[in-house]
């Protein structure tokens, strides 16, 4: 869940199946505590989304490896930059970082290159994700790829018979008042930067072309009935019939609306859209060690990645896992055609976090998009 | 000597009003002066953030501040009407009246939101109604997503921070005073205006008061039934999470609090004058 | 049945119209009858007291000449006027309240010329009226005081001068001492008296108390259970009470229980005397102060012989309870001056003139 899924209810709703699970996880653990208290345990301090410690914390893998969790959970990706740097590096093990953060932290030395012969596991992470160029820097893997997901263009096939092929297409006439857009800044301003610039870095744009991409937004958002605040509620609005097609997306609203009984469908407009893809990072200075390497191995485990696809309904890297999913879920995302997922989406990354040249920063970008919240 | 052990006495209570609500205020205005580079705080004092809220956000905060004066005002009336039924009209039925108004306070924040996602919305109960009776014959899609949504859901939420001081300072009112006025030749309308209003001077401004804040500072409804709607709480929140900037929140905070500041005195300027003998 | 019947005052006949008439005018709340069908006539000028027990409908009674109660039935007439339909606003009657009912967020000279300010007066002659009603009223230090600032006394004062002030053709007043302590109590009725009549109204006010009925009014309407029982001036409901209610409630009175046949009266305490009416149980009234202690060889027109049980010393009177036939007690007023007194146990005779006697039905 990198930082454009982050604040979305499609979200809570991963979160409420997560705490479901760990009322579940919780009470049957309680019958064997006394014995594992007797022992000392590794206690490993772990900074992420909560959620993303459920594939490794379901069952009792962390018991028989006599591991105890210490979690603590951010609301932005902001929060593991400050966490490691105010005092975090030698006690945090493990973050959880949407890839285009991990550059950064690499340049900042907060997390530690991994050593792939401690992660077996990584043999079957598929390769779009295991290579992607994010998260290795200088040829070192600095991250443990574990979900992932995009943005389609999603739309309900019953109101929508000329399926757009562009997201330009949305600023059709036939199409006013039905759009509904994700308040999602990064995405947005990405997949804006793909349509109205026409580059293919969308992150690397000067402060014209952000312009540009402001400008786009506002004219989809003259279209739109709606600014959904999470993912749930753009779900929602679909499935209540009051929009029909989307700007920004994410294949999981195909589970969503379905929950609704609302059956839609997505599509991959021609100037692609945007990828984000959540990591298993180890601090730099990690004290727990060992235990962490546990960790990032079990995450991308059949197992752990099991749990995910199927309790929290999020994208997995395992290939052998994604053959042992039932059907319908394994339906939700275009796994069969994967090699090809780069025609559809780009794994773009993050926007400067300092000034670099004429770029925009990340914060110009947060600061632009308020004209588009206010337009 | 008395006077001094008195001061004693309140020791405890300034104490937790200066650490609940003195204390954060105090954070936030000299936050305020302050801001975030990269991730840094950098504790240079600067007008900055002052500069940047006058600049940008006047006009988010100037249609804020008409939201809430609206749903604030219109808020109060309902609950004024509300009261003096339970008070003076049926009052046999006042204590059904207020636990309803009360238990209403239990469905929570966002049951209210849906609830009226549901009524409001294309295929809603509202649209299918008046589609039914062939008043209309396709929905109203203006309904959902639209500042008129957001007034009436945020009325729904904050009715009963209305209802509450409003009633409770009409229960002040004696009867007596009521039937004197009438006795003395007051119609139904110099009883409301001379007496019940002036009476409720107090209930009256603090359940504007209420409105206008709650109004003024959230950030939820605009984004679930609001549509495309940004109200100023939208732009503070991200302040505090994804933008990192807490400096500018606090400023645009800060700010968002005087004007709520302003409007409340004036509003109860108004009804001091109203209420003028 | 009477021997003898104070005179009245003034008679229905002899008077002018009356004021304020009620005419069947009564109060149902669902089963139970807070006023039974009642008449009633007030005239100009007179200080009328509707006095009862707790609860027998006064404050019912004076709401429904003030407007605030509809009647269930009957008709309420002012000066010749109807206003039974008719709300208080626009009634010629002005109600001082038991709680009084001042507006508490205006000052003294607000609350008294609120009414005038309804009426649109001129700001000079609301400010004329006002100064004169709060001079008359001994309020004038106080003017831009608040009324929450006030004593009760003060209050009370403000809310005479607020209804007095529109000078209203009458003055309903309920309770209007019962909240006030004792000695402010004597002041306020003094200054009652003194308002009736330097202003000359009709006034009618409701209480508990007998002793302020009688020391107020000029008229008294006795109520119980939502009936008027008796209605006449203070001094021939005193010596004359109609019914043993009013015998009982106004004033202390020995009753002595009996049988009436062919108009000789038989009381069960032995006396039988002679006493025109109709037959059945009767009630003999006689006030403690109209008993005599006969000394020997004396006579009286009813005579009753018992055993001291009891000498208290009043200071202005010797109360004494004596014990006769059937377990009955008598008491009766002596002269504190009397000797030699009575002492317990010691055997007397008591009588009364028929004349100060009074034989109720009951
Ligand atoms: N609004 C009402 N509903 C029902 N009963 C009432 C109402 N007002 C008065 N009563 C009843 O009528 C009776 C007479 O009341 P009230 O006139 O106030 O008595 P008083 O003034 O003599 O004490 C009481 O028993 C009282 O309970
Ligand atoms: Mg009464």
């Amino acid at each position: 869940m990198g930082s454009n899924k982050s604040s979305s209810s499609g979200f809570a709703l991963t979160r409420r199946h997560f705490t479901q699970a760990i009322a579940a996880t919780a009470a049957a653990g309680a019958v064997g505590l006394p014995s594992t208290r007797a022992q000392a345990a590794t206690s490993i301090n772990f900074v992420g989304w909560q959620g993303y410690d459920d594939p490794v914390a379901f069952d009792d893998f962390l018991k028989s490896k006599d591991i105890t969790l210490n979690t603590t959970y951010i609301g932005n990706n902001d929060e593991i930059v400050a966490k490691l740097r105010g005092g975090g590096v030698g006690t945090i093990d493990i973050v959880t970082p949407y890839m285009g953060y991990i550059p950064l932290l690499v340049k900042l030395d907060l997390i530690q290159p991994i050593d792939v012969s401690r992660v077996p596991n990584l043999e079957k992470v598929m390769p779009i994700f295991r290579n992607d160029p994010n998260i290795n820097v200088d040829g070192k893997l600095y991250g443990i790829p574990f979900t992932w997901g995009g943005g389609p263009m999603v739309y309900d096939p019953a109101v929508i018979t000329n399926v757009p092929t562009s997201w330009k297409d949305l600023l059709k006439p036939e199409f006013t008042g039905k759009v509904g857009m994700m308040d999602d800044p990064l995405g947005n301003m990405m997949i804006g930067a793909l349509v109205a610039t026409g580059t293919s870095t969308p992150t690397k744009i000067t402060a014209a072309q952000l312009e540009q991409t402001i400008d786009f937004l506002i004219e989809v958002k003259k279209q739109s009935r709606v600014v959904a605040a999470s993912w749930g509620d753009l779900s929602d609005s679909i499935a209540r019939g009051d929009v029909a097609l989307t700007f920004n997306g994410w294949e999981t609203m195909v589970k969503f609306c379905g929950d609704k009984g609302k059956v839609v469908q997505y599509t991959y407009p021609i100037e692609r859209t945007n990828a984000w893809l959540d990591n298993y990072c180890i601090a730099k200075d990690a004290p727990n060690l060992d235990a962490a390497y546990e960790l990032c191995n079990r995450v991308i485990s059949v197992e752990g990645q099991k749990r995910l696809a199927e309790v929290a309904i999020q994208a997995i890297v395992n290939s052998d896992a994604v053959a042992a999913l039932p059907a319908d879920i394994r339906s939700l995302y275009p796994y069969d055609d994967i090699a090809n997922y780069g025609k559809k989406a780009g794994f773009f990354g993050f926007p400067p976090v300092e000034p670099e040249g004429d770029l925009t920063t990340f914060s110009d970008w947060l600061k632009a998009y308020e004209r588009f919240k206010t337009a | 000597m008395e006077s001094r052990s008195n001061y004693w006495l309140v020791a405890p209570s300034a104490l937790i009003f200066c650490a609940l609500f003195i204390a954060p205020m105090a954070f936030f205005a000299v936050l305020s002066f302050w801001q975030v580079e990269y991730f840094e705080l950098s504790t240079e004092p600067t007008l900055a953030n002052y500069r940047d809220v006058f600049a940008n956000y006047w006009r988010v905060m100037g249609f804020t501040v008409v939201v809430a004066t609206a749903t604030a005002l219109l808020t109060t009336a309902l609950g004024f009407v509300f009261s003096f039924l339970a008070r003076f009209r049926a009052v046999e039925w006042a204590q059904a009246l207020l636990f309803i108004v009360l238990i209403t306070l239990f469905g929570g924040y966002l049951m209210k939101i849906y609830a009226w996602k549901t009524i409001l919305g294309n295929e809603g109960v509202l649209n299918s109604a008046l589609l039914a009776l062939g008043v209309i014959s396709s929905p109203i899609t203006s309904l959902l997503y639209s500042p008129q949504a957001v007034v009436v859901t945020l009325m729904h939420f904050s009715l009963p921070f209305a209802v509450l001081p409003i009633y409770a300072s009409m229960r002040g009112i004696a009867d007596s005073e009521v039937e004197a006025a009438r006795d003395l030749g007051a119609g139904r309308w110099p009883i409301l205006s001379t007496v019940i209003v002036p009476r409720c001077q107090s209930g009256i401004v603090a359940a504007f008061s209420f409105v206008f804040l709650i109004v003024g500072g959230d950030y939820v409804t605009p984004l679930l039934v609001g549509g495309k709607l940004t109200m100023i709480g939208n732009l503070i929140a991200p302040q505090f999470g994804a933008q990192f900037n807490w400096p500018l929140g606090a400023a645009m905070s800060i700010v968002m609090l005087a004007a709520a500041v302003i409007v409340i005195y004036l509003f109860r300027l108004l009804v001091a004058l109203w209420s003028r003998q | 049945m009477t021997l003898q019947t104070p005179p009245e005052t003034r008679s229905k006949q002899d008077s002018p119209a009356a004021l304020l008439k009620l005419r069947g005018i009564s109060k149902r709340y669902g089963d139970f009858a807070a006023v039974e069908p009642l008449d009633l006539d007030i005239f100009p000028r007179d200080f009328v007291a509707v006095l009862g027990p707790s609860g027998c409908g006064k404050t019912t009674l004076l709401r429904i000449i003030g407007g605030f109660v509809s009647p269930t039935t009957g008709t309420v007439e002012i000066d010749g006027r109807d206003v039974t339909k008719i709300g208080p606003e626009k009634r010629p009657t002005n109600t001082v309240f038991q709680g009084y009912g001042l507006f508490p967020h205006m000052t003294v000279r607000q609350n008294v010329g609120y009414g005038l300010r309804l009426q649109k007066k001129t700001r000079a002659e609301i400010d004329d009226r006002v100064a004169e009603a709060l001079r008359q009223s001994r309020l004038t230090e106080f003017a831009d005081r608040s009324v929450a600032a006030l004593s009760g006394g003060q209050q009370q004062r403000v809310a005479l001068a607020r209804a007095l002030i529109l000078r209203p053709k009458v003055l309903l007043l309920d309770e209007p001492l019962a909240a006030l302590d004792l000695k402010l109590r004597h002041t306020m009725q003094d200054e009652l008296r003194r308002l009736h009549q330097e202003f000359g109204g009709t006034f009618v006010f409701v209480t508990h108390d007998q002793g302020e009925a009688l020391s107020l009014a000029n008229r008294i309407a006795v109520m119980n259970a939502g009936r008027i029982e008796q209605e006449g001036n203070a001094e021939s409901i005193y010596a004359a009470p109609a019914t043993r209610f009013v015998a009982t409630f106004i004033g202390d009175a020995n009753l002595l229980q009996g049988e009436r046949h062919g108009g000789q009266v038989k009381l069960e305490a032995g006396p039988a005397f002679a006493d025109a009416g109709p037959d059945g149980a009767i009630t003999a009234v006689v006030r403690p102060k109209a008993v005599k202690l006969l000394a020997a060889g004396e006579g009286a027109d009813v005579q009753i012989a018992g055993m001291v049980e009891d000498v208290v010393y009043l200071g202005d009177h010797i109360k004494c309870s004596v014990k006769i036939m059937g377990e009955q007690q008598i008491i009766v007023h002596l002269d504190a001056a009397i000797a030699p007194r009575p002492v317990v146990g010691e055997q007397v005779n008591l009588g009364w003139p028929l004349l100060q006697q009074r034989v109720v039905v009951a």
